[in-house]
């Protein structure tokens, strides 16, 4: 579909993941590894990130989120594992809450998406207004591993980035980083649902996973340390066997290691 | 050439810099004292009395959650200043319309005032600058595309006379507009546009407006000029002057160190901007190759100017000194920039007396403004 760009691998149950704040798939290279050694993997970029051309009326993760549902829809991918992470995770409750029949297993790694709470308490706390470096110490479990050397780059990853930079800006900056009604039609979600935290997350709050648990029926939480808010990119292996587990439970496949596979 | 009087109206009794993280967003307001500023906004407001007293325009801005520039809301000073000047036009540079959520509101705000001015107002229109992201709320990435929106949609509630209309844009809906009361100068105030692009100084060119562009040199202020020329040649029109203007700190004195005195206070205003880099580059605000070159140099933006007097004066960021030395260097910048219309000059900043203040005024309008005529006779009158 025009302006759906993707890349994919894989053989297996399909197994749509959607990328967090930085697009590239070289940043959570061995998470897809290890995925599609199980799965048909989807990785699909959102219009504005990375090298993905922005669509003139896609302005919300809302309007993504129809787009993306097109797209299985013409593949006729109508049995999906869905894995989400942080913005990502934002589209999946999207998607998975306007039709949930098509995804037997949802997973929800570090989500945004959703809002509660008196007006003049942040949800989730404003990276907008944060250092770099109070950014990173609230993103990650290991700030100095996860800051990026930017002038080291080249002009294509560095051009990226800073795509992604813009793009998470314009989706998540009013409302902040959620959908008014998301919080209200949860409930629409009717698959197994595991959420996943990073321990060391400052940005989405144990109380934050808690509102969205108590929102979706039958969700289970798992925690991960020595993860921040990019746990595909800080603990990729424990985030692929996270995966795997709950969605061959979900849908009621053998765990064996498939032939080939990394296990 | 016409002069354009203005402040930023600062509240500049604060703390030493490393007493709070930003000057600007986040400033605590208990740092404000009211009797302070009440006594600021009255001198301020003196000050641009006296230069209308004294032959010279006036220009106001507004600025948000900051100390640099206590007017958040500029249509409340130009309507103080539309009953307290007598002759001076009065310039709003500018109304931050990618900011305003009311495009209306801003016709109608800018109509009234030019009624109760009997037709001194001329309109600027500005983008706003990136620290405003926050407090505007609005996301940085749309800031250019609200502009020309709400741009549209103004001009539309000065032009129209026969019925209401309806607007249903990317970014602002109105079932019924129909403004009154229209604007006192028909069909509407001359308008003006800031820029710091060539592209967008094209812009402003095919529609004729005026283009303002502040403090960034004679080399910086040709290639915007020359862009809005060249639009204009473009489209078979010529560029009179009177459509290009630029903003350069000002101070005239009775002697040389007099002026040199003043100007150095005006520095102020460049010194005291500590602003930390998530307000000043919030994603969306400058094109993704502005922040990719922004990485390759460690900057922001253009080169900071500097603090040192003379380079400033060389550059044509500061115009200072006695009436013949400022006379002189206004003469300089003119031919090296090829020609413009006006002059907004900051003549007040930081911690300058009021009574300061008035003396650069004074100095300036009846030592250097008579002598402008003679170097820039193609002026045109403005439309």
């Amino acid at each position: 579909m025009d302006g759906f760009e993707c890349v994919h691998g894989g053989d297996g149950t399909p197994l749509l993941y959607l990328h967090g704040m930085r697009s590239a798939p070289a940043q959570v290279a061995e998470a897809l590894a290890l995925l599609t050694a199980r799965h048909r993997v989807i990785f699909p970029t959102i219009p504005g990130f990375g090298s993905a051309e922005a669509v003139d009326w896609v302005r919300s993760v809302d309007d993504v989120s129809y787009r993306y549902l097109e797209w299985l829809d013409a593949a006729e991918l109508d049995r999906v594992v869905l894995v989400g992470s942080s913005i990502g995770a934002w589209l999946a409750l999207e998607m998975a809450t306007k039709c949930p029949a098509n995804f037997p297993a949802v997973i929800l790694a570090s989500p945004l998406g959703i809002r509660t709470g008196p007006p003049d308490v942040r949800f989730y706390p404003d990276l907008f207004s944060m250092s770099p470096p109070e950014v990173d110490q609230l993103l990650w479990a290991d700030p100095d591993a996860g800051a990026l050397d930017l002038p080291a780059l080249p002009d294509d990853e560095l051009t990226a980035y800073l795509r992604d930079r813009e793009a998470l800006a314009t989706y998540g900056w009013d409302p902040y980083f959620h959908t008014p009604s998301l919080v209200h039609r949860l409930s629409r979600i009717s698959s197994p649902t595991l959420i996943v935290r990073g321990a060391a997350d400052g940005l989405v709050a144990p109380e934050a996973v808690a509102v969205l648990q108590d929102g979706i029926p039958g969700s289970e939480l798992v925690t991960i340390d020595g993860a921040g808010h990019f746990i595909d990119i800080e603990q990729p292996v424990r985030f692929a066997e996270v995966v795997t587990e709950f969605a061959a439970n979900a849908i009621g496949e053998n765990l064996a290691p498939p032939v080939g596979g990394r296990g | 050439m016409k002069a354009w009087y203005c402040s930023e109206t600062p509240y500049p009794d604060l703390p030493p810099e490393d007493a709070y993280e930003s000057v600007r967003v986040t400033i605590p307001n208990s740092l404000y004292d009211p009797e302070v500023g009440a006594q600021i906004y009255a001198d301020r407001i003196a000050e641009w009395c006296a230069a209308d007293e004294a032959g010279l325009n006036v220009m106001v801005n507004e600025h948000h959650q900051t100390a640099t520039c206590i007017v958040p809301a500029v249509p409340v000073m130009a309507s103080a200043l539309a009953v307290r000047t007598k002759q001076a036009r009065i310039l709003v540079l500018g109304n931050p319309i990618a900011n305003r959520r009311e495009p209306v509101r801003v016709a109608e705000e800018m109509a009234m005032i030019d009624n109760m001015c009997h037709g001194r107002l001329e309109v600027g229109f500005v983008r706003g600058v990136p620290y405003e992201a926050a407090p505007a709320n609005i996301t940085p990435a749309d800031t250019t595309d609200r502009l020309w929106e709400a741009h549209d949609l103004i001009m539309r509630c000065w032009e129209e006379r026969n019925e209401p209309f309806s607007w249903e844009g990317r970014h602002f809906s109105y079932r019924q507009v129909n403004v009154w009361p229209r604007p006192y100068q028909q069909p509407h105030p001359p308008v003006w546009v800031t820029t710091t692009s060539t592209p967008n100084a094209d812009r402003i060119g095919g529609y004729g407006y005026v283009a303002a562009t502040f403090l960034i040199g004679h080399v910086q202020a040709k290639k915007i000029f020359d862009a809005y020329r060249e639009r204009r040649s473009r489209d078979g029109l010529d560029t009179p002057n009177d459509r290009l203007a630029y903003c350069a700190l000002v101070y005239t004195g009775a002697t040389e160190a007099e002026g040199r005195a003043g100007a150095q206070e005006l520095l102020w205003y460049l010194t005291s901007n500590k602003v930390p880099i998530q307000f000043r580059n919030p994603p969306g605000y400058v094109p993704i190759a502005a922040n990719v070159q922004a990485v390759r140099t460690g900057r922001v933006g253009p080169r900071p100017v500097g603090t040192d007097l003379d380079e400033l004066i060389e550059q044509g960021i500061v115009f200072a000194g006695t009436a013949d030395q400022v006379a002189g260097q206004l003469e300089r910048f003119y031919e090296r920039v090829g020609g413009f219309g006006h002059l907004l000059m900051l003549g007040h900043t930081g911690n300058m007396s009021h009574a300061d203040a008035v003396r650069g005024i004074e100095h300036f309008a009846s030592g250097v403004y008579p002598r402008v005529g003679a170097f820039s006779a193609s002026a045109g009158a403005a439309a």
